[in-house]
């Protein structure tokens, strides 16, 4: 069984643990429809548990209330209520981030480019993970198509055009990968939201895809949540998007 | 070795006696400010201050604010009646008294007066793309720039809404500078539009020094009202700085500032008594502004732009602190310090307000003294 680094499954752990109070998943944060500008990336979606749980103590002291004392699902509404959590894009550009430091040393700011103008590069120089979003990764000079025999830790699984009006790009991490000679289960990991999750159920965990020797990725069984088929929401977005694809950064 | 002439040591014997008398008046009316504060409730508010939630601050409050009306007030009566010179003291107080009313007027703020919305940048352009009448766009497009500049100003404000807002301050302030500015520039001599150089000799800048002044003002004012956050922080460090500018004017001559610094000395000295923790009452903006605009312009008059940094030090930390977290937040999206400025940080790390206090005191004495001494040649 192939795995990630000891360093990317300690960042994973992270976010499925946050190092905060008793710990808590992290939930998922889009900043569409705040919109902050400006701000720190814990408060957009886009910060490492360390920011998010620094954030977190800190918005605590403003509102006097006391982390020590919380249960794991208060803890959660409360980064939930404070706008803390992480989105798609973000949790991948971490765990890709500590996958290439661990691998071939550099950071994945130095490896992803973005391909959106002058005026974005230089705001990508800034603040990498906030301006690296899913179309940055699957983008062909950052990225490349591979088949599904020769997944490995550390590939992703992009996704584009989906959800409502097809405006919504999405991306799994692949973080395991187990191969027989018939058969391959894909373990993923992602910060997502699904609609039944409601306001607090969102966030950080994993899936798996369990396919046969030459099967298209749509055909596989997806299991989320002990959901399967149309229950799983992750694979309905996955059946309604514009177009699907198992990649693997060029630098990897 | 050289023993002072008796007008010499009259002259300092006379700049403590006005130093002592300031002590003095400070005292006499601290009652009755207390009583005013107290009686309107005049006091900080949890609402719009985060900070009281950080361990050790809870007891805060209810203080009241706005106690450094009694330096303000001494300082002005003082020097009306004793000082009043057009030369040297009429823009000091004038700076400061400026400067006083704008704090003031954000304290009341704070406290009586609802959170005041303006329009932002982004919603001014909307409003340009979007509203039926020509006219009316053309309006909102020529205010585009004061938009840009009040969203601007309002990046460093840290009560968005609540008391005067960041670019009215900024305005003020502007005006505050620039008459000390044209009082440097135009009124002084020309000895003043060079800029001394310790060690070395004079820099002639020409007219840039209208802008450096007025940068100079505004920015000391601004972070001594940023140091204003702790029991005794901003008092206790002002102390030291308006004894070394009372010593450094005399030394150079100015009898008419070295009493101004000296009241300013005496007054402080009541007025920390009272603010030490637990304090009985917080300077507030009426205070902070005002001695950080009179330090600033007297430091000024005498020529000694160049050891500002060193006899405003933690003061200047204090500021920058800001200036880093907020270029840390905007650049590159993550915290510098826990929280801003820097002595909250210390806080958010465990250290109790009296040690944070202490060694903030001790520092800015050091360099105080090492101001002084660079000041001399």
């Amino acid at each position: 069984m192939e795995t990630l680094s000891e360093n990317t499954l300690a960042v994973i752990e992270k976010y499925l643990h946050l190092p905060l109070g008793i710990g808590c998943q992290t939930p998922y944060f889009n900043n569409r429809r705040k919109r902050v500008r400006g701000g720190l990336r814990a408060l957009v979606g886009k910060g490492t548990p360390e920011e998010i749980s620094e954030e977190a103590e800190i918005l605590s002291v403003k509102d006097r209330v006391s982390i020590k004392n919380m249960s794991e699902k208060t803890l959660k509404e409360f980064l939930v209520d404070e706008n803390l959590g992480i989105d798609c894009s973000g949790f991948a550009y971490h765990i890709l981030d500590a996958e290439a430091q661990a691998r071939i040393g550099k950071k994945l700011r130095n490896i992803v480019k973005t391909y959106k103008g002058f005026e974005r590069k230089i705001i990508h120089k800034f603040r990498p993970a906030e301006n690296t979003g899913v179309s940055t990764f699957s983008n062909e000079k950052n990225s490349i198509e591979i088949d599904i025999e020769n997944t490995r830790p550390a590939d992703f699984i992009s996704i584009i055009g989906t959800g409502i009006d097809r405006k919504y790009n999405h991306m799994l991490i692949v973080e395991n990968v187990e191969k027989t000679a018939t058969s391959i289960k894909i373990i993923y990991i992602h910060s997502y939201a699904w609609p039944e999750d409601g306001a607090y159920g969102h966030g950080v965990r994993r899936g798996e895809i369990n396919l046969k020797s030459g099967q298209n990725i749509l055909d596989g069984i997806w299991t989320e949540k002990e959901k399967t088929g149309k229950n799983n929401f992750t694979f309905f977005s996955v059946q309604n998007a514009q177009s699907v694809s198992l990649r693997r950064l060029r630098a990897f | 070795m050289a023993q002072f002439s008796s007008a010499q040591i009259s002259a300092v014997s006379h700049i403590i006696g006005f130093g002592l008398l300031g002590l003095v008046l400070a005292l006499i009316i601290t009652p009755f400010i207390s009583k005013l504060l107290y009686h309107f409730k005049i006091w900080r508010r949890d609402t719009y201050d985060p900070t009281l939630g950080i361990e050790g601050r809870k007891g805060k409050v209810n203080t009241p604010i706005m106690g450094g009306l009694i330096v303000v007030l001494t300082i002005t009566v003082l020097t009306f009646f004793f000082n009043w010179d057009r030369q040297f003291t009429w823009v000091p107080i004038g700076g400061m008294l400026i400067s006083a009313v704008l704090g003031g007027f954000d304290d009341i703020f704070s406290i009586f007066v609802k959170k005041r919305r303006t329009r932002s940048f982004r919603q001014t352009l909307v409003l340009v793309k979007v509203h039926k009448n020509i006219f009316v766009r053309l309006g909102y497009a020529l205010t585009l720039p004061w938009a840009f500049f009040r969203d601007a100003a309002s990046t460093f404000g840290s009560k968005r809404g609540i008391g005067v807002h960041a670019y009215e301050k900024l305005l003020l302030q502007l005006i505050a500078g620039g008459v000390t500015a044209w009082w440097i520039y135009t009124k002084l001599g020309e000895t003043w539009k060079e800029i001394h150089i310790p060690f070395d000799g004079f820099l002639n800048i020409g007219v840039w020094i209208i802008p450096v002044i007025i940068l100079i003002v505004i920015f000391t004012a601004n972070a001594v009202n940023i140091s204003d956050g702790m029991d005794g922080l901003a008092g206790g460090m002002l102390i030291p700085t308006f004894s070394a500018l009372t010593f450094l004017s005399a030394i150079f001559g100015y009898q008419e500032l070295a009493i101004l610094n000296a009241v300013t000395t005496g007054a402080l000295v009541t007025y920390t008594f009272f603010n030490v923790k637990p304090a009985k009452f917080q300077m507030g903006d009426v205070g902070s502004l005002a001695l950080g605009t009179l330090l600033a312009i007297n430091a000024l008059a005498i020529n000694s732009m160049l050891i500002l940094p060193f006899i405003a030090f933690m003061f200047y930390v204090e500021a920058i602190s800001v200036i880093i977290q907020v270029g840390g937040r905007v650049l590159f999206g993550t915290r510098v310090f826990k929280m801003a400025p820097l002595h909250h940080h210390f806080e958010m790390l465990g250290w109790s307000e009296e040690k944070t206090i202490m060694r903030f005191w001790v520092i800015h004495l050091a360099f105080v003294l090492i101001g002084v001494w660079i000041g001399l040649h």
